[in-house]
C-alpha cells in the first residue's frame, strides 16, 4: 500500500516539477504510438475494407492470417521485426535498430492486424440492404465505400483505440527494437520495467500511472468522439 | 374490397414511343432452382406496373434484375431501347437514372435533409439545386418539419416518407417499390399511398410496385403483371386481372373465392347452368369464376329462376357467416353448391340473417368469368 | 458484385489526402532514420547500466567527441552474442572467462579492465544460517545448503548468476531442493523478493547500496577474491565484421581509461552511499587483481 502511495506522490512531483526526462519519455511515447497508429490505420483500413468486400480465392486463409495476427505477441513481432533490422540482416542497411523508427515499425505490425480485423468486422456488420441501397442510389466503387465506412464509423473509431492501446502499451518489441536508450528511445513503458528490474517499485508505479493518465485522454478525446459521432 | 373501387382504376395508360424497360429471354438460376424464367416483358414510358403474386414467386427478383441490381444468369435487359452491358461505368449511369424504395426505410445514419441530399451529392451535381430539390420533396411528402432529425429517430411511417422523398429527389426515368407498405400500419400506409399516388399522377414517372396486397393495386397502377413460380402468368389492367383471372391459381390469389366447374360443381339442372349455356358464355366442364363482392343477396324468396338486369337469382339459405373486417363473408347454399358473397355487416343486421336464413342471390351474368385454363 | 480495388486510403479528397502524407513524413523525420556514421553501439549489462555509472560517462564523451554512444543494456549472454554477430561496436561487461573465450575466437580485441567491484553475500538480519564472519563465500554457500536455508539465485544466466555457479562449483555442491528458488529476474528485484522471503543471495554491493534502505537484508559475507567483479572494454573485431565503427569504438574504449573517466568511476556513489560503487583499474591486467 505504502508503495503505491509513493508512486502516487512520484508521479505527481515529476509531473509538476516538469521533469525533464519524464516530459521527454513521455513525448517519445505519444510520437512513436501515435505514428505507429497511424500507419496502421493507413495499411489497416484499406486493407480491412478490401478484404470485407472483395472475394477472391486464398480470401479466407487471408482472413484467418488476419485474425491469428490480432493475437500476435508483441514480442514476437520485436523479435521478427529486430532480426530484419540488425546489422548484417536484410534491412541492415538502413541502419534504424534502436532508433524510434523501428520502434514504430514494429509497433505499426503489432497494430494492423488489429485494425484490419475491426475494420473487417465494422464493415461486414452494415446492413447488406443498406449496402444495396447505396448501390441503387447510383454510387461508384469509391462512393460506395465511402458511405459504407462512415456507416461504420463508429466501430472504426474502436478499432482505432484498439490498436492505439496495444501499442501504447506494449514492452516486448519496443525494447527489442528500441533498446530503451536514454534521451533516444526511451519510451514510458520501457522505463518502467527499467525501473521494477532496478527494484525501483515506486518510481516504477509512477511512472506507470503517468502511462495510464496518458491513455486514458486520449482514449477519451476517442470516445468523445466516437460518441458525439454516433449522435450526429 | 369494395365493388366501386374497381371502377376507378387509375391513371389511364399514355403509351410512350419507346419501351421504358424491357426484358427478353430472362432466367435467374440461384442456388440450383430457376428464379426467373419470363421470355418477354416490356414497361412502357408513364406506366405504373403492378407486381403481384405469392411469396417467392420471384416479385423482388425482378425487381431487382430491373433496377440492374442483379444480373441475370441468361437473358438482356433494355433500358430505353438500349442493351444493358454490366461494366460499372454503364451500371452507375443507367442506376443514376432510376430509384429504388425499399419495404425498409435503409436510411443512412445521419438528419434527414443529408439522407435526401445523399444520392444528388453521389451525382456532383451544384450544391444549390440538390439544396431546392431536397427542400421541394421534403415538403412535397410531408417530412420537411423533420429535416434536422436524426434518421434513426423517426418513426417507421416517417422514414419511409424520407426514403420516398429521396427516391423521387433524384429525379428518376423509373422508380422501383418493392413492398414499400409492407412495414406500415394501415393509417401510416393508407396516407403514404394517397401521397404516392399523387405523386406518381402529377410526375407520370414510370413505376414498377412489388407488393403482396393485391388490394393496392387499384389505387396506384395502371398495369398488373401476377408472377408465379418464377413466370408471369398474366398481364393487364387492374380490373381484368382481378376480375378476369386467367388460373384457378391467379383467381385464388387475387380473392376470386367463386370457383365453379359447370357440371361438376353446378348441377347442369340449376338456373345459373341453363343461363350459362344459353347465352353460350360456358360449356359443360369450363371453370366459371366470381368475385365474391359481386354478389348481392336478398333476403326470402325473389321469383324463383328469374333473371333480372341480366343476372342469375338463385334460392338458398346460408350456410356460413365470417366476419371479414369490415364486411361479412356469407356462403350461401344455391342448390347442391356454395356461393360466397361478400356484404356489409350493417345488411346482415338489418335483415336478420343468420345461418339458416333463407335468401336469393343475384349473380350478374357480366360478372361471371370462364377461366381459360383450369 | 466488383472485381479488385485499389488498396489507397479512402474516400478523402486529393488535397486531404497529400496533406495526410506530408504530415507522416515531417513524423517520420522527425523521429528520426537512415544509418549514422557517428554512432557507437555499446552493448553491457544490465545491472552495470542499472548502477547509473554510465549515465554520468556517456553525455561526457558525446559531448567532447561528438559521436552519439547507444548503451544497449541486455543480459549478459545476450550482450556477449551480440558481438559474437557484429551487432554491437564496443563491450563492457563483467564476465571474464567468457570474455576470454570470444578473444580466443577472434570476436573481440584490445580487450582491456576497466574497473572492479565485488558481489556480496547478504541475508536476512537476524542470520539464521550463521554466516556472519566467514570469509570465504564458497564454504558459505555450502553452509547454506547443509543447512537448507533459503537462497535466492538468479538463474537467468547473467554475469551475477555465472558467479553464483561458479562458487557453488568452488563449493563442490549443486545447489538443489525447496530451499534454493530460482527467480529469473533482475538484480534488484531478487533483492526484494530475498527481503520479503528473509532469504540470502548473491548480489553486486552497488545495486544492494542502491537499495539498502528498503530492504530487510545486510551484508553477511565479503571480501572472498573469489567475489572480485572485474569489468573489461573491448572492441568487436573490425576485421571480421565489416560494419563495425571501430574508431568510434576505440575512442571510446580510451575515453574509459582517461583520467577523467577514471576519477569519475572511483568517485561515482561516494555521495550517496558513503562509498564508491566501483574501484577504478586503468593499467592494471586481471591478474594484479586476482593473484
Amino acid at each position: 500500500m505504502s508503495l503505491i502511495m509513493e508512486g502516487l506522490i512520484k508521479a505527481y512531483q515529476l509531473l509538476i516539477s516538469l521533469d525533464r526526462e519524464i516530459l521527454e519519455v513521455t513525448w517519445l511515447t505519444l510520437r512513436v504510438s501515435g505514428t505507429a497508429t497511424l500507419f496502421s490505420l493507413l495499411i489497416g483500413i484499406p486493407l480491412g475494407t478490401f478484404l470485407a468486400t472483395v472475394v477472391f480465392p486464398g480470401r479466407k486463409v487471408l482472413v484467418s492470417l488476419v485474425n491469428t495476427g490480432m493475437g500476435l505477441p508483441p514480442v514476437v513481432a520485436g523479435l521478427w521485426v529486430s532480426i530484419l533490422l540488425w546489422r548484417y540482416g536484410p534491412l541492415g542497411y538502413f541502419g534504424i535498430l534502436y532508433t524510434p523508427a523501428a520502434m514504430i515499425i514494429a509497433q505499426a505490425v503489432i497494430a494492423s492486424p488489429i485494425v484490419v480485423g475491426l475494420t473487417m468486422a465494422a464493415i461486414q456488420q452494415v446492413d447488406p440492404k443498406l449496402k444495396r441501397q447505396i448501390v441503387s442510389l447510383g454510387a461508384t466503387r469509391w462512393q460506395y465505400l465511402w458511405l459504407v465506412l462512415r456507416e461504420a464509423r463508429l466501430s472504426l473509431l474502436a478499432a482505432v483505440m484498439a490498436g492505439f492501446g496495444a501499442v501504447a502499451s506494449e514492452i516486448g518489441a519496443s525494447m527489442m527494437v528500441g533498446g530503451n536508450i536514454k534521451g533516444h528511445t526511451r519510451v514510458l513503458t520501457t522505463a518502467t520495467v527499467m525501473e521494477v528490474q532496478r527494484g525501483n517499485f515506486g518510481l516504477a508505479i509512477a511512472i506507470s500511472m503517468i502511462l495510464m493518465v496518458l491513455a486514458y485522454t486520449i482514449t477519451f478525446v476517442l470516445t468523445h468522439i466516437q460518441q458525439e459521432g454516433g449522435k450526429s | 374490397m369494395r365493388a366501386d373501387v374497381l371502377r376507378n382504376p387509375g391513371p389511364p395508360i399514355e403509351g410512350g414511343r419507346e419501351p421504358q424497360l424491357q426484358a427478353v429471354g430472362l432466367r435467374l438460376i440461384k442456388g440450383g432452382a430457376m428464379i426467373l424464367d419470363i421470355d418477354q416483358f416490356t414497361l412502357e414510358q408513364g406506366d405504373v406496373l403492378g407486381v403481384i403474386g405469392p411469396n417467392g414467386a420471384g416479385k423482388s427478383s425482378l425487381l431487382h434484375v430491373l433496377a440492374l441490381l442483379e444480373k441475370p444468369s441468361s437473358g438482356k435487359v433494355l433500358f430505353a431501347g438500349q442493351d444493358v452491358r454490366y461494366d460499372q461505368r454503364t451500371l452507375v449511369d443507367l442506376r443514376r437514372q432510376t430509384a429504388v424504395v425499399f419495404q425498409e426505410p435503409l436510411l443512412l445514419n445521419t438528419t434527414v435533409r443529408e439522407n435526401v441530399a445523399a444520392g444528388l451529392r453521389l451525382r456532383r451535381l451544384p450544391i444549390q439545386q440538390i439544396e431546392r430539390q431536397v427542400t421541394h420533396w421534403l415538403g412535397r411528402l410531408g417530412v420537411g418539419h423533420l429535416e434536422s432529425r436524426k434518421a434513426h429517430t423517426l418513426s417507421g411511417g416517417e422514414a419511409q416518407r424520407v426514403s420516398v422523398a429521396r427516391a423521387l429527389a433524384l429525379g428518376p426515368k423509373v422508380l422501383y417499390l418493392d413492398e414499400p407498405f409492407a412495414s406500415l400500419d394501415a393509417p401510416t400506409k393508407g396516407a403514404l399511398m394517397t401521397d404516392l399516388q399523387r405523386v406518381l399522377r402529377e410526375t407520370g414517372i414510370t413505376t414498377i410496385l412489388v407488393t403482396h396486397d393485391f388490394t393496392d393495386l387499384p389505387y396506384l397502377v395502371n398495369r398488373v403483371a401476377v408472377m408465379m413460380g418464377g413466370r408471369i402468368v398474366q398481364q393487364g389492367s387492374p380490373a381484368e386481372v382481378l376480375s378476369r383471372p386467367d388460373s384457378t391459381a391467379i383467381a385464388r390469389f387475387v380473392g376470386v373465392d367463386n370457383i365453379l366447374t359447370l357440371g361438376d360443381d353446378i348441377p347442369l339442372d340449376s338456373p345459373l347452368a341453363t343461363a350459362l349455356q344459353e347465352n353460350n358464355t360456358a360449356d359443360r366442364g369450363d371453370v366459371v369464376c366470381l368475385r365474391p363482392e359481386s354478389v348481392t343477396v336478398h333476403p326470402g324468396p325473389l321469383n324463383p329462376g328469374s333473371r333480372m338486369d341480366d343476372s342469375v337469382n338463385l334460392r338458398g339459405a346460408i350456410s356460413s357467416i365470417d366476419p371479414q373486417g369490415l364486411y361479412v363473408k356469407l356462403t350461401g347454399d344455391c342448390g347442391g353448391f356454395p356461393i360466397e358473397a361478400l356484404v356489409s355487416s350493417w345488411e346482415v343486421t338489418r335483415n336478420n340473417l343468420q345461418k339458416g336464413s333463407e335468401i336469393t342471390i343475384s349473380l350478374p351474368l357480366q360478372a361471371l368469368h370462364v377461366l381459360r385454363s383450369p | 458484385m466488383f472485381s479488385k480495388v485499389n488498396r489507397i486510403s479512402v474516400g478523402a479528397s486529393p488535397g486531404a489526402k497529400a496533406a495526410l502524407i506530408a504530415v507522416l513524413l515531417v513524423a517520420l523525420m522527425a523521429v528520426g532514420c537512415g544509418p549514422q556514421e557517428t554512432e557507437i553501439i555499446l552493448a553491457t549489462t544490465t545491472s552495470t547500466y542499472d548502477s547509473g555509472l554510465l549515465d554520468e560517462l556517456v553525455p561526457l564523451f558525446e559531448e567532447s567527441s561528438g559521436y552519439v554512444v547507444k548503451p544497449i543494456a541486455v543480459g549478459t549472454g545476450k550482450a556477449l552474442a551480440l558481438a559474437r554477430q557484429g551487432e554491437a561496436d564496443v563491450l563492457l561487461v563483467h564476465a571474464p572467462s567468457a570474455e576470454r573465450e570470444l578473444a580466443e575466437q577472434g570476436f573481440v580485441i584490445e580487450r582491456r579492465l576497466v574497473m572492479h567491484n565485488d558481489f556480496v553475500i547478504v541475508g536476512p538480519a537476524d542470520d539464521p544460517a550463521n554466516l556472519a564472519g566467514m570469509t570465504s563465500a564458497a564454504s558459505a554457500l555450502q553452509h547454506l545448503s547443509q543447512e537448507e536455508a533459503l537462497f535466492i539465485s538468479r538463474g537467468d544466466d547473467s554475469g551475477t548468476h555465472k558467479r553464483e555457479l561458479s562458487l557453488w562449483s568452488l563449493a563442490g555442491t549443486e545447489p538443489a531442493g525447496t530451499w534454493y528458488l530460482e527467480t529469473g529476474i533482475g538484480m534488484g528485484e531478487t533483492l526484494r523478493v530475498a527481503s520479503e522471503k528473509g532469504a540470502y543471495t548473491l548480489t553486486d554491493r552497488g545495486t544492494y547500496l542502491a537499495l539498502k534502505d528498503g530492504l530487510a537484508l545486510d551484508i553477511l559475507v565479503e571480501g572472498d577474491s573469489a567475489m572480485l567483479n572485474l569489468y573489461h572494454v573491448m572492441i568487436v573485431n573490425p576485421e571480421r565484421f565489416d560494419k563495425i565503427n571501430a574508431t568510434g569504438a576505440r575512442l571510446f574504449a580510451d575515453f574509459l581509461l582517461s583520467d577523467e573517466a577514471q576519477n569519475i568511476i572511483g568517485d561515482f556513489g561516494n555521495d550517496k552511499y558513503d562509498q564508491p560503487l566501483f574501484i577504478p583499474d586503468g593499467g592494471k591486467s586481471e591478474d594484479d587483481l586476482t593473484g
